[in-house]
């Protein structure tokens, strides 16, 4: 407790100390600086970050007397949110937010990240909330970078209002926790609430339900979704990417730190609470994704049945569990980013890039990216033998080992209902007819960068199929970590 | 040997297909043809090897598991990429790669006047490799990988021609009901892996009855879950809707994957989880029951279908009732071995069909045929072949194996006889359909208006796979004769068992007595009805009117669904973003008409109003879980 020990939290201070000096490189005077320079940085930070995440593998340490834990668990989240925040920076190359405000862009997704990191590494309830602030903050103002586009500014004010409101709930819920136990620690508090004593106490009920309610805002999940089609559709369509990423596995991973690392004993009491929320989740998120023409919105959509899809995980409340979440996080960002991706690359070319008419016929004149995009939507409807596959099918497992079946065949039916906006998609991009031509109107060349991110994204779609063994057991030793002493 | 030639078969339809997808330009008509046609032919000839290697062993060690690589491992369960040669998997292989050589020749001139050759024939090897995958798999998980590449195949192939608007809408119906079916298998997964711990079919099938339990409710799930995949794919009531609609793809693909083989593998999976329906008594019943509704209801909406193609689809799904009924009952191989000689026989009417149209130039209704018989000599072999097989007239190949069927299913206890009895009366309708066929595009005057163009005749490319398969759909049947030699039933055997009750002489005797007879009197009204022309047909055909319709209707299947489950679904859709998101019509409008008018009050373009209507969601939400807390709390 007495020992700082500050090696094991220098994945975190690397990248925050990359955001700021990102941000810095917008006050150069010289053009290449400014136009490299934060770019740059970032990415040797989540380079080095990653370096050092490779090093600390391992059994956990801890920094700051507690405050900070490094395990699997938390590396492999920290991994995750690294390696979105380097996709988004590749794919946000040419993007007008990230042109204009190079500096901000890069800075605060950095900043973002450090967040989402202190989220997955948090020892204590103090550091997590810290975390969520850190990320929510930065969000905010990466959705309204735009600051010209109205929509833009709606979207990040929209995020603000509400996601205050979120906020002040999850603190509610950590200030019962702690006025139950008297103690911020997570392990004192998993230690106190391990017996039977606390089970049935109203102040730990009460928290619990304060704490599920602000972090399934965070994630998106129904009924705490309203404001995700708004926020994902104004927003800079990169920073949507990366919050549907990112943030979601930050959501996902204090979802898992707190229920399954510090309360599994109670599982009992908070299980069916985050079963209905998946299960309204998967479905208003697939049924109201059927009705939409913008893509992104469809996304939208899509990422609010995925977070339910996810909450099935945690509340099959076991290690196998928190496992198929922690897989499904790493292949969700995988086809999520490439779906981003394509829409992303439509944008710069036409106006209205994002609605679904834009698509008309452009996996045809665009076979590679057509490739790509038909990869993601498949995967995203979980279709065998495709990584998304994999991923439902640990989840669903675990349900039904679980002895929730019921949940099993909501996620299936789920899965089915996708198809329909899947297959929609992939239908125009591959069949329909531009409504001007041939060819689909003005295609540019896409820049290397955006390239880069949009294969490697699809690339790992078909590698972590192949391959699913390694990364599984991976996922397994991150799980394992949540209970370790 | 066998543990590295099922990997060339495997491998060598999936190097044709990347080849041909990765070749920079739309390759030479002669290099795709040899591609295409040569790994499939390749894949046969490779299959006969492990055919002969398979003869040359004893009957106990014809099985042989063998793993490229452990691919997932979660817990105590593993799953492997390993293939499973065995009789029943080569039987398979030998008629997916068998009838698919033909049918893939046959294609090379059936699609010479189409653009995207390359595509045709990329998609086409593919779904022989999704196929032979299917089969070849060791476990279930494998299994349902097949499945669902054998789907995503069909898809694309029922939509080749994608500027028809009801080839894409017929395209997505099939892969939607498919993964229906899907759904049901990963389910029945689930549960083996819960129950069983394992989806190897060696393991699964070794420890099913401790584990799952004889007549236990998992046993029955599992029997029933499974089912639902083998009924989606195979085209069984309520999941057929489908396959008629399929006929929008090329008909080589018709003959070969909506005829010979991607539609029997509900069939093949039955027959490869017998030991699962041994433990689930209602489930395998239901499978009979099903069978036996499908068989009936699709003969009678055969017998009022214009498209030369959509008889012989409906005709294809009551056949794959015939199998269904076996496989329910318990008779395998009977199963399998219609399935054979259905391949051998359907293909042929297909195929035969196929070069009607192809020298009509894409002409389908029976309407505009007649007087064929002269102008498209091997067309009409093929397709009077074909008749007298599917219509069981003896020496033909259906007549073998359909009345395997019908004369085992009466021995087996009174769900056997109910279902048998449907079985025969299906026989007849049968003949009346395939003959009104055959007497209507062959027989009779000229069609009004006469042929123009004249039809064009046939090159041998086309010609010679039609007379091949005419050959074994008449000769194929003697492999297994009644109260003779059972070479199939023999070869299964071991993975698939023989049923205890066998019929007697007599009742043998009796049901082709019975069943041919019905045939002849049925092949007879068609000739009365439709041999001369249209004017008696017509004048029946405004007497029956009101039946007719049931029938063209498909007994109101499509309707149903599309009032029930689509337009209901559409609706909430539609609510959903009506009610629950009002920002995506108001506030685009909104935020329109507050931009240009409130500028100067800054911030109000927020429309206050919703967001707090999502506030007010969120609390609710947080009320809504409070409640839930509270209820499992006490």
């Amino acid at each position: 407790m007495t020992h700082l020990n500050v090696v094991a939290a220098t994945p975190q201070i690397i990248v925050a100390a990359a955001g700021v000096l990102a941000m810095s490189m917008g006050l150069f005077n010289r053009y290449e600086i400014r136009r490299y320079g934060p770019s740059a940085i970032s990415l040797a930070g989540i380079v080095a970050a990653f370096v050092m995440i490779v090093l600390l593998w391992g059994d956990r340490e801890e920094a700051f007397g507690g405050g900070i834990r490094s395990d699997r668990f938390s590396l492999l989240l920290s991994a995750i949110f690294l390696v979105s925040a380097a996709l988004v920076i590749g794919l946000a190359w040419r993007e007008s937010a990230a042109v204009d405000r190079r500096g901000e862009f890069a800075g605060l997704v950095m900043v973002a990240v450090a967040g989402m990191m202190l989220v997955a590494s948090a020892g204590d309830l103090i550091v997590l909330f810290l975390g969520i602030e850190t990320l929510s903050v930065a969000l905010y103002v990466l959705c309204a970078l735009e600051v010209w586009r109205e929509r833009s500014l709606e979207s990040g004010l929209k995020y603000l209002i509400t996601g205050a409101v979120g906020s002040s709930i999850l603190l509610y819920g950590f200030a019962l926790l702690f006025g139950a136990t008297g103690t911020v620690d997570l392990a004192e508090i998993g230690e106190q609430l391990g017996g039977t004593s606390f089970a049935g106490e109203p102040l730990v009920i009460a928290a619990m339900a304060l704490i599920v309610v602000g972090l399934g805002f965070k994630a998106s999940a129904v009924p705490f979704h309203m404001w995700t089609p708004d926020v994902y559709e104004g927003a800079p369509t990169s920073i949507t990417a990366f919050m549907s990423t990112a943030t979601k596995a930050a959501a996902l991973a204090a979802f898992l730190r707190i229920f399954q690392g510090v309360l599994p004993d109670l599982a009992g009491d908070w299980r069916v609470a985050i079963a209905v929320l998946a299960v309204a989740s998967i479905v208003v998120g697939n049924v109201a994704a059927l009705a939409q023409d913008s893509l992104k919105r469809m996304l939208a959509y899509s990422s609010i049945a995925h977070a339910g899809y996810l909450l099935i995980g945690v509340a099959a409340g076991s290690v196998q569990g928190a496992e198929a979440v922690i897989y499904y996080l790493i292949v969700y960002l995988a086809m999520t980013m490439t779906a981003f991706a394509v829409v992303i690359i439509r944008e710069r070319e036409v106006e209205n890039g994002e609605m679904l008419e834009a698509f008309a016929g452009y996996a045809r004149a665009r076979p590679v990216l057509g490739v790509a995009a038909t990869l993601a939507m498949l995967s995203l409807a979980g279709f065998p033998p495709l990584a998304g596959f994999i991923g439902k099918f640990l989840l669903f497992s675990a349900a039904v080992e679980a002895n929730m079946t019921w949940l099993a065949i909501v996620g299936a039916l789920g899965s089915v209902v996708s198809l329909g906006y899947y297959l929609r998609i992939l239908g125009v991009m591959w069949l329909g007819t531009p409504a001007d031509g041939e060819r689909p109107a003005r295609l540019l060349a896409v820049p290397a960068p955006v390239m880069m991110a949009t294969g490697t994204a699809a690339i790992a779609i078909i590698g972590l199929a192949l391959f699913a063994d390694p990364m599984i057991d991976i996922s397994r030793g991150a799980a394992e970590a949540l209970l370790a002493p | 040997m066998l543990s590295v030639l099922p990997w060339i078969v495997l491998a060598l339809p999936l190097v044709a297909c990347i080849v041909l997808m990765l070749w920079p330009t739309e390759p030479d008509r002669r290099i795709t043809r040899v591609i295409a046609v040569g790994s499939v032919a390749a894949a046969f000839a490779l299959v006969i090897a492990i055919f002969v290697d398979l003869l040359g062993r004893d009957a106990e060690e014809r099985t042989e598991v063998t793993t490229l690589w452990e691919w997932a491992a979660v817990g105590d369960l593993e799953i492997n990429l390993a293939l499973q040669v065995d009789q029943l998997s080569t039987f398979m292989m030998l008629i997916i790669t068998g009838v698919g050589s033909l049918i893939i020749f046959y294609s090379m001139e059936y699609m010479e006047e189409d653009r995207d050759y390359r595509r045709y024939f990329a998609e086409m090897t593919f779904f022989v490799f999704s196929m032979l995958l299917l089969v070849l798999a060791a476990n279930y998980l494998f299994l349902i990988v097949g499945w669902a590449f054998v789907g995503l195949a069909s898809y694309l192939l029922i939509g080749y021609y994608y500027d028809r608007p009801s080839a894409v809408a017929a395209s997505k119906k099939a892969f939607v009901v498919n993964v229906i079916g899907d759904v049901g298998m990963v389910l029945a997964a689930f549960l083996l892996i819960r129950d069983l711990g394992t989806l190897e079919y060696t393991e699964v099938f070794a420890t099913a009855e401790g584990g799952l339990g004889d007549g236990s409710t998992s046993a029955e799930a599992v029997g029933f879950l499974l089912f639902v995949g083998a009924a989606a794919k195979s085209a069984q009531i309520p999941l057929h809707t489908w396959l008629p609609d399929a006929m929008e793809g090329p008909t080589p693909v018709s003959a070969l994957i909506h005829a010979a083989t991607m539609v029997t593998a509900g069939v093949y999976m039955v027959a490869r989880s017998n030991a699962l329906y041994e433990l689930a008594p209602y489930a395998a019943g239901t499978i009979a029951v099903v069978g036996a509704i499908t068989l009936f209801m699709a003969a009678t909406i055969a017998t009022v279908q214009d498209d030369i193609k959509r008889v012989l689809a409906w005709s294809t799904v009551s056949q794959i009732g015939y199998m269904m009924v076996a496989a329910g009952l318990g008779l395998y191989g009977a199963a399998m071995f219609h399935m054979m000689t259905h391949a051998f026989f359907k293909a042929c009417l297909f195929l035969s069909a196929g070069i009607v149209i192809h020298a009509m130039l894409g002409e389908q209704s029976l309407d505009r045929m007649g007087n064929l018989r002269g102008r498209l000599r091997a067309a009409f072999v093929g397709m009077l072949v074909g008749a007298l097989a599917i219509s069981g007239i003896p020496p033909f190949s259906g007549f073998f194996s359909k009345d395997e069927i019908l004369a085992y299913a009466l021995a087996q206890g009174t769900l056997g006889v109910i279902v048998g009895i449907v079985g025969i009366l299906g026989a007849g309708l049968t003949a009346f359909y395939m003959f009104r066929l055959v007497f209507r595009a062959f027989y009779g005057p000229d069609p009004d208006g006469g042929y123009n163009p004249e039809p064009h005749v046939t090159t041998w490319v086309m010609a010679a796979p039609v007379l091949i398969l005419a050959f074994l759909a008449t000769f194929a049947g003697w492999i297994q004769v009644p109260q003779g030699w059972k070479l199939v039933d023999d070869w299964l055997d071991p993975v698939v068992g023989t049923p205890d009750l066998k019929p007697s002489l007599g009742l043998e005797a009796a049901t082709s007595l019975v069943s041919v007879a019905l045939c002849v009197v049925a092949i007879g009204v068609a000739w009365w009805l439709f041999g001369h022309g249209s004017e008696r047909r017509l004048a029946h055909a405004k007497t029956l009117a009101r039946y007719r319709e049931v029938l063209h209707q498909g007994y109101y299947f499509d309707w149903a669904f599309e009032k029930f489950l689509i337009e209901p679904g559409r609706q909430v859709g539609a609510f959903l973003r009506d009610f629950m998101e009002p920002a995506a019509i108001q506030g685009s409008i909104r935020s329109t008409v507050v931009a240009t008018l409130e500028t100067a009050r800054g911030l109000s373009f927020l429309q206050a109003g919703l967001v707090r209507l999502y506030v007010f969601t969120m609390i609710a939400g947080l009320a809504i879980v409070g409640v839930i807390f509270i209820l499992v709390g006490t």
